[in-house]
């Protein structure tokens, strides 16, 4: 029999059968496991049987665990079995992960409208206002952290592109090995350190007053190495294929850089600051020890204290009172609202320079 | 092939734009390619043909200077181009590349520029601002017609250059590249990514760029460097981990119809290894 020409004959009763397809769960498999284990979780509750408060949450996962990965055990074989039990691990371990962040947020937010507004935001100050009772703003807070965060990026941007410049596209042998050596460390600087380096370097050796100026100081040596790393990893993702193109024409390399690699690396880099700005606004202990609290409005950066919005929450907090707890709500729903604005212009800003198909 | 008898244009012109002498190319302690002498007449299509790996890339890499750009790379020997050497201290390598343009194996357009912008590129970004919104307009058209593009692009020059289709970003490329007046241009393996009728197409534009540029193609495809080409020259590996050596020279027809070296031979008849 030279051809197969019986290859789409009915299969004879009794023989071995070349199947595709294999017995599956219904669709709505996982929500009827979840619901099971949610049900016995709530029994869990009901009955009272609990050790520990989250007694009920555990027991609902594993059931659903269980009953998910057995069912399809039985009906599926060990491969989805082991495909299935994998996918709702992921499942849950990214919900675990989402329940901090949903909780701080609405946590924040709920505690934090109770006094927010836009006279606590832009006008009013701590300004003869009795820390322990109501009344006053983040006004000054707000003022002197856009100040300090703002020279901290004026400072580190430059310095952070220029530093990622050259590791990517010039660095070669010691001096680029020992920068990036150097970089590492930085990125492992704990913050409170930084602020003790330019308290004791800038305020105590050089005799410069404690200032948002300061504080900005203290900010820039968080925010270098970030820069640093995040736009040194965009240029370096920019196809060679470009640079050499580039040069091949016989442009001059600082003009390949300027005119090719860096718009070609422009979205990253401005999402790579935008985080590096996010990251160190949040910042309390360097601030303590460079500008430490401030209850009034102190327009000037470069002497006397000033207030930011980190050491506004945590002097708030340290005052106890009902009044003064929510203004430090308001205060880290007001931090909240300007690192979220950041992120909001980076994201407009990334998509508006990416490079375009069409 | 046998529509232009190469011996008898080789006896019109017998200067050389390109001269290779006793070129040898390193990359770190590691010697790639071993004395290299060849000549390449103006307004002429050289190609080089031979195995993976036998130095083909590296000694057109090494015409404009592209080589050194690989840190650690270096050569010995000369590269002439219209008698000049362009290793000497004192050259500048970014004018070398003014002057000897090059294509690449895969196209490769600047993707934040449009494909005016890209024709440009070379040009703006030399002279930052010198030239006039018209003089650009003409540089544009006509290079953009020189390299076969410039009816299917006409009405989308402010249109990303990555958008294009694969053989009209080599085309682009090309474009690019003629943009700057190069007087030779430098073509690593340009089709290698193509469709066959894109191959064609640039082909087809080889031809016709011949008459302007000198033009050296790296190229696997035997039946292109026939297509194309005025004269061969076969690179191959004696061994493993020595360098690689020109085998033979000569016109394309001569190549390919009776070829001097045996290794030549076994190469272009496929018998080779």
């Amino acid at each position: 029999m030279a051809l197969r020409s019986d290859i789409h004959a009915p299969i004879a009763a009794g023989e071995d059968p070349l199947r595709l397809t294999g017995r599956r769960l219904p669709r709505w498999a996982p929500i009827a496991a979840l619901a099971v284990g949610l049900l016995v979780g709530l029994a869990v509750q009901v009955t009272g049987v609990t050790i520990i408060g989250l007694a009920p949450v555990i027991v609902a996962v594993l059931v659903f665990l269980i009953v998910y990965t057995g069912w399809t055990l039985a009906v599926e074989g060990r491969r989805h079995a082991g495909d299935r039990l994998a996918t709702a691990l992921m499942y849950s371990a990214a919900t675990l992960a989402l329940v901090p962040l949903v909780w701080i947020l609405v946590t924040v937010v709920i505690n934090g409208l109770t006094v927010l507004s836009p006279q606590f935001l832009f006008a009013d100050t701590m300004r003869n206002v009795n820390p322990r009772a109501a009344g006053g703003g983040v006004a000054h807070a707000v003022l002197g952290t856009v100040q300090q965060v703002g020279i901290a990026t004026l400072i580190s941007v430059p310095i952070g592109l220029l530093t990622a410049i050259y590791l990517s596209e010039y660095g070669r042998g010691k001096l680029a090995r020992s920068i990036n050596f150097f970089v590492d460390v930085m990125t492992g600087i704990p913050s409170i350190v930084a602020g003790m380096f330019i308290y004791t370097f800038w305020i105590l050796t050089l005799g410069f007053p404690q200032s948002g100026f300061a504080a900005g100081l203290a900010l820039t040596i968080l925010m270098v190495p970030v820069v640093v790393r995040s736009a040194e990893e965009m240029l370096r993702i920019v196809p060679n294929e470009l640079r050499e193109g580039a040069l091949a024409l016989g442009i001059p390399k600082y003009r390949v850089i300027l005119k090719v690699v860096l718009p070609t690396a422009i979205s990253g880099i401005i999402t790579g600051v935008m985080l590096a700005i996010a990251r160190v606004t949040g910042e309390t202990a360097p601030l303590l020890l460079t500008t430490f609290l401030a209850q009034d409005v102190n327009w000037n950066a470069f002497d006397g204290s000033q207030a930011s919005l980190p050491t506004f929450i945590w002097d708030q907090i340290a005052r106890g009172t009902q009044s003064s707890l929510d203004r430090a709500w308001a205060g880290a729903l007001t931090l909240i609202l300007i690192v979220v604005a950041f992120y909001a212009t980076a994201r407009i800003l990334a998509a508006r320079y990416a490079p375009k198909e069409r | 092939m046998e529509s232009t008898p190469a011996t008898l244009q080789h006896s019109v012109d017998t200067r050389s734009r390109i001269a290779l002498e006793d070129l040898s190319i390193y990359y770190g302690d590691f010697k790639a390619v071993e004395g290299v002498n060849l000549h390449v007449r103006p307004q002429s299509v050289m190609a080089f043909i031979g195995p993976s790996g036998c130095g083909k890339s590296t000694v057109l890499r090494s015409i404009d200077r592209m080589h050194e750009v690989t840190p650690g790379a270096r050569i010995s020997g000369r590269v002439l181009l219209d008698g000049e050497d362009i290793y000497a201290p004192n050259v500048d390598p970014v004018l070398v590349r003014r002057m000897i343009g090059m294509v690449f194996q895969r196209p490769n357009p600047f993707p934040t520029m449009s494909i005016y912008e890209n024709v440009v590129a070379g040009m703006k970004l030399e002279k930052a601002g010198r030239d006039k919104k018209t003089d650009l307009d003409d540089v544009v058209e006509s290079s953009l017609r020189g390299a076969n593009l410039w009816e299917e692009v006409k009405d989308r020059l402010k249109k990303p250059g990555a958008g294009l289709s694969g053989g009209q970003q080599q085309r682009l490329c090309i474009a690019r590249a003629i943009a700057v007046q190069p007087e030779v241009l430098l073509m690593d393996e340009p089709c290698s990514a193509l469709d066959p009728i894109s191959t064609l197409a640039i082909e087809d534009l080889i031809h016709s760029l011949k008459d302007t540029y000198t033009i050296i193609i790296v190229t696997h495809n035997m039946q292109q460097a026939a297509r194309v080409s005025d004269e061969t020259a076969f690179f191959n590996l004696p061994g493993i981990g020595e360098p690689g050596r020109l085998v033979e020279v000569g016109p394309t027809s001569e190549i390919f119809s009776s070829p001097q070296n045996k290794q030549t031979e076994d190469y272009i008849s496929g018998r080779f290894g």
